[in-house]
C-alpha cells in the first residue's frame, strides 16, 4: 500500500505523504485518555478500607467492651473476663444497676453510671450475656442465679442507654468478649448504635 | 519529504508509552500500600481483634475455672497420646471432648472459625506438643498464649488414669511418661505454656 501510494501519488504535495497521521493521532489520543479515564476512576476505590462507613467506628464498641471485662466487672485486673458476682449484679441489676450493692461490695467506681456516660459516649449502648452458642443474643439475655456475700440476686444479664433501645436501626457496632460468672462461661456482646 | 513519510504511527507508540508510566506509577502505589481492596485477605483489623479477645478471654476463663488444666492433663501415659488409642495423638477436627474442648468448639468451631492449640514446656518453653492442629494457619491469624503451672501432685484426667500422678511417672513409679518432664526439684512440675492460634477459614 505504502508504495502503491508513493508511486501514484508522487508530486502530489506535501500533505498527501504524511499517510495516516490524523487516524495515528486519534488512536493515541483514545489509548491515553482511555488510561487516563481508568485511572481516575480507579483510585477512589483504594481509599475505601480507609473510609469511615457511616457506622459508630468499631473501635468504640470495642473499647466499652474491654472496658467492661478487664476493668468495670472483674475481681481483678490480673484475671480479665472472670467476672466478679458482686459487681455483675450490681452492674445488670434494675435499670440503672444497684448502688448499694456495687458501695457494699468495693466495686470500681462508675459500675452503677449510665455506661454510655462512662465511656463518654453519645451513642445508643446495649450489653448483654448470653450463652456461648447462642444464635439470637440480641432478646436472648442469660438470666443468673448469682450468689454474692450480700444475699442470692436472680438477674437478667442485659443493661441498655435507654428503655426502649430500637435493634432495627443500622449502622451497628458490635464487639464480643468472653466472660466467667461463677466459673460459668459466657459470651458478652456489646452493640454501639 | 521523506521525514514526514517516516512518521506513521508515532502518536499511537507516544500515547502507549504514556499509559504505560501511569500504569506503572499506579502499580507503584497499590504496592506501597498496606490494605487495598486488592489484597489477599480473609480478615479485616476489626474481625482480628475480636478473635484476638476472645482468645485470650477463653484461656483466662478456663485457666480460672480448672478446664485448661484438666484439658492439659487429659493424657494417656502408655500410649502417649491425647487422643485415647486413636492416630494421630493430637485432634484434628475441633476441642477435646471436655469442658475446654466444647468452650473451644462453641466459640471458634461452630463460627467456622479454625484454632490450633500448642503446650509449649522445657526449661526454655522450647519442646512443642500439640493439642489440636487443624492445619496451617492462613496469613492473618492471631495468637493467645497463657502460662499454667502444674504441680507434681496433680493427677492426669485421660479415663483410666485418674490415679496417676505426675509425680509418680517421672520417678518410675508408674508406667508410662508425661510429655512434659520434670523441671524442677520442688513441687512444681513444670509451666505449660498454651498457645491458641486462630483464623478465619
Amino acid at each position: 500500500m505504502w508504495g502503491e501510494r508513493r508511486s501514484t501519488g508522487a508530486g502530489r504535495g506535501l500533505t498527501e505523504n504524511r499517510a495516516q497521521t490524523p487516524i495515528d493521532f486519534a488512536v493515541g489520543a483514545s489509548v491515553f485518555l482511555l488510561t487516563l479515564g481508568f485511572v481516575i476512576a480507579f483510585v477512589p476505590t483504594v481509599f475505601d478500607p480507609f473510609a469511615g462507613a457511616e457506622t459508630a467506628l468499631p473501635a468504640v464498641s470495642d473499647r466499652v467492651a474491654s472496658g467492661l471485662v478487664s476493668d468495670l466487672l472483674v475481681a481483678s485486673p490480673v484475671e480479665p473476663a472472670v467476672l466478679s458476682p458482686a459487681c455483675t449484679v450490681a452492674y445488670f441489676e434494675g435499670e440503672e444497676g444497684n448502688a448499694t450493692l456495687a458501695g457494699m461490695a468495693g466495686c470500681p467506681a462508675g459500675v452503677t453510671n449510665d455506661t454510655a456516660e462512662q465511656f463518654g459516649l453519645d451513642e445508643d449502648l446495649l450489653v448483654v450475656v448470653h450463652a456461648m452458642d447462642e444464635a439470637d443474643p440480641i432478646g436472648n439475655a442469660s438470666t443468673v442465679s448469682i450468689d454474692t456475700r450480700y444475699g442470692t440476686h436472680a438477674v437478667e444479664l442485659r443493661r441498655s442507654t435507654t428503655d426502649s433501645i430500637r435493634v432495627d436501626r443500622g449502622g451497628v457496632s458490635v464487639s464480643q468478649r468472653l466472660v466467667s460468672i461463677e466459673g460459668t462461661q459466657y459470651r458478652l456482646t456489646v452493640w454501639v448504635w | 519529504m521523506r521525514v514526514f513519510d517516516n512518521r506513521a504511527q508515532a502518536h499511537t507508540l507516544e500515547a502507549f508509552a504514556a499509559a504505560i508510566l501511569i500504569l506503572a506509577g499506579l502499580t507503584f502505589a497499590l504496592q506501597a500500600t498496606a490494605v487495598t481492596p486488592l489484597s489477599a485477605s480473609t480478615s479485616n483489623q476489626h474481625l482480628e481483634n475480636q478473635q484476638r479477645a476472645v482468645a485470650n478471654d477463653l484461656l483466662e476463663t478456663s485457666a480460672a475455672n480448672g478446664d485448661l488444666q484438666d484439658a492439659l492433663l487429659r493424657w494417656d501415659p502408655d500410649k502417649e497420646t491425647f487422643t485415647d488409642s486413636r492416630s494421630p495423638s493430637y485432634f484434628t477436627g475441633g476441642g477435646p471432648p471436655n469442658s475446654f474442648g466444647t468452650a473451644l468448639n462453641e466459640s471458634f468451631g461452630d463460627r467456622r472459625i479454625a484454632f490450633n492449640v500448642h503446650i509449649h514446656h522445657g526449661p526454655e518453653n522450647d519442646a512443642e506438643t500439640t493439642l489440636v492442629s487443624m492445619g496451617a494457619p492462613s496469613d492473618n491469624a492471631v495468637t493467645a498464649t497463657r502460662t499454667i503451672v502444674v504441680t507434681d501432685d496433680a493427677n492426669l484426667t485421660a479415663p483410666g488414669y485418674e490415679n496417676t500422678t505426675l509425680a509418680s511417672l517421672s520417678d518410675g513409679t508408674s508406667d508410662g511418661e508425661f510429655y512434659a518432664v520434670d523441671a524442677a526439684t520442688g513441687a512444681v512440675y513444670d509451666r505449660l505454656e498454651v498457645r491458641i492460634v486462630v483464623w478465619q477459614l
